[in-house]
């Protein structure tokens, strides 16, 4: 099953995905048709069952589908991610009414939506939101404001934390609602087709079934189970990103000419090429470590998956960096793609959780028993 | 899973997790600060992957989760039979 999926997502990524990477890029838009293109092949939340609209993938063919969309447009597999995030949260901690009005929709595409968590002061103390959310007749009313909203400029449906009696607490509120406003956020550094937005809420109000688990739950239960798979989808992308960074370094080295010969047969050069494809290798199998726990259902799967998201995206940065620099002065222009995957790998290490952020929870785990119970069963996780 | 194995099996965990065997059965887990954010969803993947049970929506409730009593009493709710 592993092979003719990852056979369908490379071949898709590259016919379809790839060949726009760098348009999306240049202009900072998100085409249309290829949200209809992922929908259609139910990629937007594929580990849903086929009911709904999903395609019932288990944790490997998720992670694989990610590692094709990264290798190819960070930006698309940024949809994937914010949309499936909140296309999680719905099935995991919906209410029934929450379900049905929504599950489907989001599984085919109909409704794309957002994760807004980030707010203009609120980055990783993410359980703090100051947006405010009072207790009206019939249901809520939200107020304040988040930013960097991956996709925000399209979504139609967005996952809000906000503060109900200083508890964090999560709301579907649909783009639609008159209390919403959303502004376009453009030029980031990487990550430029991804739509960011930042969000308004003034006096918007949401119906009580807009609630998601528990009031101050949202926190402990929606947004950590949703970054939980946030981390594990862009561990995977990073996984693709450095792929793609090797493939791209590997190719022009073997072509490119100086001192009389190509420069691959340096032996600096081939000394970095060695560490890219060392790293690329040390991220998939962390990747697929967490996919197999996952699919175990193990409860360690949450922490190992934050030592593959630390270790991608930091080691996506390191060989981004190196293809630019194997790359010369082509490497910083946009002729070739590793400048766009050097601006892409940077983005990584701050999203679903910065690279600090994550070194804290791994020494964490570290001095835990269960991490070590871990480290001494590692050799015993096979897929 | 009898009351005891289940409790048994609840508290190993636990102790593992914080590496404090003085855990009291009534202790806040939550409260202890051993813990970090993520806590709650790794309570979740170890009660459904060690009692073959899913925890629900109507079952989010804080006081299901926040000791070995509460947890020991929330398993045995939700799989009597088990």
């Amino acid at each position: 099953m592993e092979n003719a999926n990852h056979a369908e997502f490379l071949q898709f990524a590259s016919d379809h995905v790839a060949p726009q990477a760098a348009m999306i890029d240049r202009t900072q838009q998100f085409p249309e048709q290829l949200i209809r293109q992922v929908a259609e092949r139910g990629y937007l939340a594929p580990w849903l069952p086929k009911e709904v609209g999903g395609r019932n993938f288990d944790a490997l063919a998720v992670g694989l589908l990610h590692e094709a969309l990264g290798a190819a447009c960070t930006a698309t597999r940024c949809l994937l991610t914010a949309h499936g995030m909140v296309a999680l949260s719905v099935q995991r901690w919906g209410n029934a009414a929450t379900k049905d009005s929504l599950l489907k929709d989001l599984a085919v595409g109909k409704k794309i939506a957002a994760f807004a968590l980030s707010e203009p002061e609120i980055g990783s103390d993410a359980a703090k939101p100051q947006t405010v959310a009072r207790k009206v007749d019939g249901g809520y009313q939200l107020d304040g404001d988040k930013h960097w909203i991956t996709f925000g400029q399209r979504a139609d449906t967005f996952l809000v934390l906000a503060a109900l009696d200083d508890k964090p607490t999560a709301f579907i509120v649909q783009r639609d609602n008159p209390g919403l406003c959303c502004e376009p956020i453009d030029d980031m550094l990487g990550a430029r087709g991804a739509m960011l937005a930042s969000l308004s809420f003034n006096d918007c109000r949401i119906d009580a079934n807009d609630l998601l688990a528990r009031e101050g739950l949202g926190f402990t239960m929606v947004a950590a189970t949703a970054l939980d798979l946030g981390r594990f989808l862009v561990a995977w992308g990073c996984s693709g990103l450095l792929r793609a960074c090797l493939d791209a370094t590997v190719a022009y080295t073997s072509t490119r000419r100086q001192f009389g010969t190509e420069i691959r047969n340096h032996q600096l050069v081939a000394q970095l090429i060695t560490r890219m494809m060392t790293a690329h290798r040390c991220a998939e199998l962390l990747c697929r470590r967490a996919a197999t726990l996952r699919n175990q259902k193990h409860h360690s799967a949450v922490q190992e998956t934050l030592i593959a998201k630390y270790y991608a995206s930091t080691a996506a940065m390191q060989v981004a960096s190196d293809a630019v620099q194997l790359h010369g002065a082509n490497g910083v222009s946009d002729e070739f793609p590793v400048a766009r995957l050097f601006r892409d790998a940077k983005i990584m290490e701050i999203i679903e959780g910065s690279t600090q952020i994550l070194e804290a929870m791994i020494a964490q785990y570290a001095r835990s028993g269960t991490g070590q119970e871990a480290a001494a069963q590692s050799t015993a996780v096979d897929d | 899973m009898a009351d005891g194995k289940t409790r048994a099996t609840i508290r190993e965990f636990l102790v593992n997790k914080t590496r404090n065997d003085a855990i009291r059965d009534d202790d806040d887990i939550f409260g202890t600060g051993m813990v970090n954010s993520l806590f709650a969803v790794e309570i979740v993947c170890f009660i459904e992957e060690t009692f073959g049970i899913t925890v629900e929506n109507e079952d989010l409730d804080v006081a299901n989760f926040r000791s070995v009593e509460a947890l020991t009493g929330f398993v045995e709710r939700k799989a009597p039979t088990k």
